[in-house]
């Protein structure tokens, strides 16, 4: 992510926050297009019905972002960790409602993981945000590690300075965490 | 496990992954003794890790959700949005 931008979000924030609304007004395409980045990342292949997809989804990160106290963040390294939790809650939300319904039907929707270069290898998200939060219980720094590279998309850079550690460590404990996640899950999928 | 079992068997994790796998096994034997790490832990997160692929590496397929239509939860959904 660029730098030039960095610093108009957080400055922007700042002067929302003491009361500037054309602050705001210039904020939100801001914030759209990095919820639209985030969106984006998640979508794979070319199909038509893709910009809606992509387009709903950013709109009900933004819904979400408003009614979460949104004059709370306080730079933009906190606004890309508010919207990898959101777009965590909203996929897995979504994962878990479409888990609810079909559970009648004996049938268990497992999302296909991305750029998977094992064919059949499907990723449940409703099984990866229990790890997950198991996860978070052991080591809170990394289980958020994990939210903003994987659901928020973020480089290892931009995860460093979100989190505020090195590019090395982010490797480390990224490296950690999959091991750890992936035998959790394979745990989960024998219950 | 317990946070603290976790980061010792981090420290050790993180360096065995880095290893080329024929140096892995001595240094499991040098590691796991003196940091009371449990060495079954080490080899089975090991594994894991082998088998893991790409697994978290690339993004969610939001596309074959198909979810993000349902109207209840997205009452946009479906409509032009100007």
């Amino acid at each position: 992510v660029a730098e030039a931008p960095s610093q108009s979000v957080s400055e922007l924030l700042v002067k929302w926050r003491a009361g500037d609304q054309e602050a705001l007004q210039v904020l939100i395409p801001l914030v759209y297009s990095e919820l639209r980045r985030i969106a984006q990342h998640h979508l794979r292949q070319e199909r038509p019905d893709h910009t809606l997809q992509s387009t709903a989804l950013v709109h009900e990160a933004y819904m979400r972002l408003m009614k979460q106290a949104p004059s709370g963040i306080e730079n933009r390294a906190h606004f890309l960790a508010v919207a990898s939790r959101l777009m965590r809650q909203i996929l897995v939300d979504h994962a878990r409602g479409h888990r609810a319904a079909k559970r009648g039907g004996g049938y268990k929707l497992e999302l296909t993981e991305a750029r998977s270069s094992q064919p059949g290898l499907n990723l449940d998200l409703v099984d990866l945000d229990d790890a997950l939060n198991e996860l978070a219980l052991l080591d809170a720094q990394q289980a958020r590690i994990v939210e903003l590279k994987f659901f928020g998309g973020l480089s290892i850079e931009d995860t460093a300075q979100v989190i505020g550690v090195s590019r090395t460590s982010v490797k480390r404990e990224w490296a950690t965490a999959r091991a750890w996640l992936r035998r959790e899950m394979g745990k989960l999928e024998k219950r | 496990m317990t946070p603290q079992e976790w980061s010792r068997i981090k420290e050790v994790l993180e360096v065995v992954l880095e290893l080329e796998p024929s140096a892995r096994e001595r240094y499991l034997d040098n590691a796991c003794a003196s940091r009371e790490v449990n060495r079954v832990e080490i080899e089975t997160l090991v594994r894991s890790y082998e088998e893991s692929g790409t697994f978290l590496e690339g993004p969610v397929d939001i596309a074959s959700m198909e979810l993000l239509q349902e109207p209840v939860l997205l009452p946009w959904a479906g409509r032009r949005l100007a």
